[in-house]
Parts: structure tokens; sequence; C-alpha cells
């Protein structure tokens, strides 16, 4: 095998010797790329696909991990009922009778009444009062008071410790809240005084 | 030029990242550590959903609830003496424990349900605006008192001991109040010396 290069010109090797035709030559390296016939064009369309492409690359599984976060995090779908109104609540009525400041904090009894079998119990109920700030004293129920019958009202009374100097100005809150709690909104009655 | 700003700019890009994995701890119990608030003894601690002050910390070789039944620390009991309340929604502080200087963590044990005359202040519900009263106790040796600090926070407590090498499980940015005891290995010497053979621990209540 002889290692002395060949006269004949390779085929697909560039000729070292700069072409004849005008515009048949590679651009020189140097040569600026929006420079070059076509190029500017060229970054325009891949400006344009990167900006279809990364907002969905990058928004998309955010806000698939938002939409998780808000179908899993807790918030309450909230019925606001006017004084001395009544409200559905986990299949009975509800309605606030009055509430009352004791020594320690506050007392409110409500009339409940069950609408059909799953309406019975109040366990999965819970009883609050609430401030205009958020915050949130959650009362004891009597547990004597589970199993009433259908249709015939009943009066819950709760009540706990609040500081004397919000006693005045909270609002009762019925939440339902059950030991396995679907995925969506609680709902919640809040009753004004 | 152009290739020199690129130049310029990779350069630059390439030290942001080397400062942010600098400062970015590797291991993950760093990383997801819990929301640590330092406070002093006396003053409230504001940690996440709760406030929390360590009215004074005291030590026994014996506690009582009742003068009857009469519960043996293993070391010596310290008896953290604490008021606490919710900031927004009922809560229990069900994590309690001393971390000493060197890393130990003596959490608050049974001999704390016991000690207690009613329901220690772990099981107390806090609420908001209602300071609720009570103390942890914890049984420690007194070598290890010295530079301690007293933890407590909201989140469950830990049951079981995590896996091998892998760290307790439930901490990840969880809020926690820190508040360290102060004692130095004279004050550790002296609380310890001065303890009482017997103390009465009086349950949470408001």
């Amino acid at each position: 095998m002889s290692a002395e290069p060949s006269e004949a010109p390779e085929v697909g090797r560039p000729s070292a010797e700069p072409s004849e035709e005008p515009g048949a030559g590679r651009p020189s390296p140097e040569e600026p790329e929006a420079g070059r016939p076509g190029g500017g064009r060229r970054n325009a369309w891949t400006a344009a696909a990167l900006a279809v492409v990364l907002p969905v690359a990058v928004g998309l599984p955010l806000w698939q991990q938002l939409r998780y976060y808000d179908r899993h995090r807790y918030h309450e779908a909230v019925t606001t009922v006017p004084a001395g109104g009544g409200a559905v609540l986990n299949h009975a009525s509800w309605r606030l009778l009055d509430l009352r400041r004791t020594s320690t904090g506050v007392r409110m009894r409500f009339r409940m009444t069950p609408l059909d079998k799953d309406g019975t119990s109040t366990l999965e109920d819970l009883f609050e009062v609430r401030d205009e700030r958020g915050r949130r004293w959650q009362f004891d129920r009597d547990p004597l008071l589970d199993m009433v019958e259908v249709g015939r009202p009943v009066t819950v009374s709760v009540g706990g410790p609040v500081p004397a100097d919000v006693a005045d100005r909270v609002f009762p809150v019925v939440r339902y809240a059950p030991l396995k709690q679907a995925p969506g909104p609680v709902p919640v009655l809040r009753f004004r005084r | 030029m152009r290739r020199v700003v690129a130049a310029l700019t990779g350069l630059a890009l390439l030290v942001a990242a080397w400062w942010v994995k600098g400062r970015t701890p590797d291991d993950y119990d760093h990383r997801y550590a819990p929301l640590a608030t330092e406070g002093r003894i006396g003053a409230p601690v504001r940690a996440g959903g709760f406030v929390v002050r360590v009215d004074r910390v005291t030590a026994a070789r014996s506690a009582t609830p009742d003068g009857d039944q009469v519960v043996r620390p293993d070391g010596v009991f310290v008896i953290v003496a604490v008021s606490a309340q919710s900031r927004r929604a009922p809560l229990l502080l069900t994590t309690a424990l001393l971390r000493t200087r060197d890393g130990y963590v003596y959490r608050d044990t049974v001999k704390n349900v016991i000690a207690n005359d009613g329901d220690p202040v772990e099981m107390a519900t806090l609420v908001p605006g209602v300071w609720t009263h009570g103390s942890f106790v914890f049984e420690v040796p007194p070598s290890k008192l010295a530079g301690a600090t007293f933890v407590v926070s909201d989140r469950a407590a830990n049951e079981k001991d995590p896996p091998k090498d892998f760290p307790a499980f439930g901490f990840e940015l969880t809020a926690e109040a820190d508040v360290p005891l102060g004692l130095t290995e004279a004050g550790a010497r002296r609380l310890v010396a001065n303890a009482p053979e017997r103390a009465t621990i009086r349950g949470a209540g408001t």
C-alpha cells in the first residue's frame, strides 16, 4: 500500500481553491451568522419556536403541579347564613338559635334537623367560632348527640374558651369534617349573628 | 465583540452556578431542615402557627403527679415550664426535645405523661389569644445539660426510628422554636446540685 497522496481529486472533499462561482462557496467561520443569506430569517424562526416551546415546556409542568396543589389544599366553600335563617350541611338543616358570652368564652345553640338517614349524626361536624382576622376556636360537641331521628329537630349546644376581647365579635361556623375528606372544597356554614 | 460578550456571559453564569451550588446544602436533612426561630427564656417566640414562651427551667431528682406515684429519671429531670398559644387555628405542640451542644436529642418520654398532674402540655389544644401553661419533662444526663437548647414544634412526633442513614421524616420545612436554656457548665452543675428531691408537676391549664 502506498502512502503517496493520489493525484486525482477526492470526491466530496472541498477544494482548497476558492470557487469561481459567486455564492457557491461556504461563508468564512468569522462571518457573523446573521450576515449569511437567510441567516436572519433562521434566527427569527428559532426565536419564534423558542417562544412557543419554552413556555409550554416550563409552564405545563408548573401548571399541573399548581392544579394538583389546588385540588388537595384545604379550602372551603362557605355559605353565609343570614341572621335567623337556615341552611343545609351534611344532610341536615341548621339554624343558629343564639350565641351568648360565658365567663370564659362563648356558648352557642343550633337547631339541627336531619333531612335523611345520613344526616342523623353530628360526628362529622365541627363547631367553631371565628373572628374577622380568620382566627379559629374549635369546640367539642355534646357526645350524647348522635343518631337522632330523621325530620325531628334537636338543639345542639356547644361552647368553649374565647378571649374576652373578641367574644362579642366572633361568628359561629359549622364545618363538615369527615374522617376521609375527598379532594375539593369543604362545605362550611357561616352564621351571621 | 459579540463573541466576547457571549464568553463573558457564559463565565458569569458559570460563576453564579458555582456560587449557588456552594450555598445549597447537599444532604436532604439540611436542605429541608425545619424553619427554626430562635428565642430566649422569658420572651415569646413566634414560630409558624404558634407562640411559645419558656417561663423557667428547673431540675428534679424525681417527680410526682399526686404525691403517691413517684417517677425517677435516668439522670435528672429537666422541667421546662412554658406558656403557649396558637396564632390562628387550634393545634398541639406535639414535638418537644432537648438538643445538647454535641448534637444529642432527648425527647420527652412517657415519664413526662406520668409526672404531670393532668394532661401534659403537648396534649393540650392551644387556641388563639389564650395562654396555656404547662411543663415539658425530660430526663437528661447531668453532663449533657450545659449548652442545651429546648426545641418545640407542632409537627407530628416521629413515633418510629427512621431507617438507617435516613433522616427522621416529617420534619421538612416545619416551624419550630429553639430556645437555648442558657446553661453554662457551672450553671448546669448548680441547677443539678440545687435540684429538689421531688417535684410536683401540674398538668396543662389556662
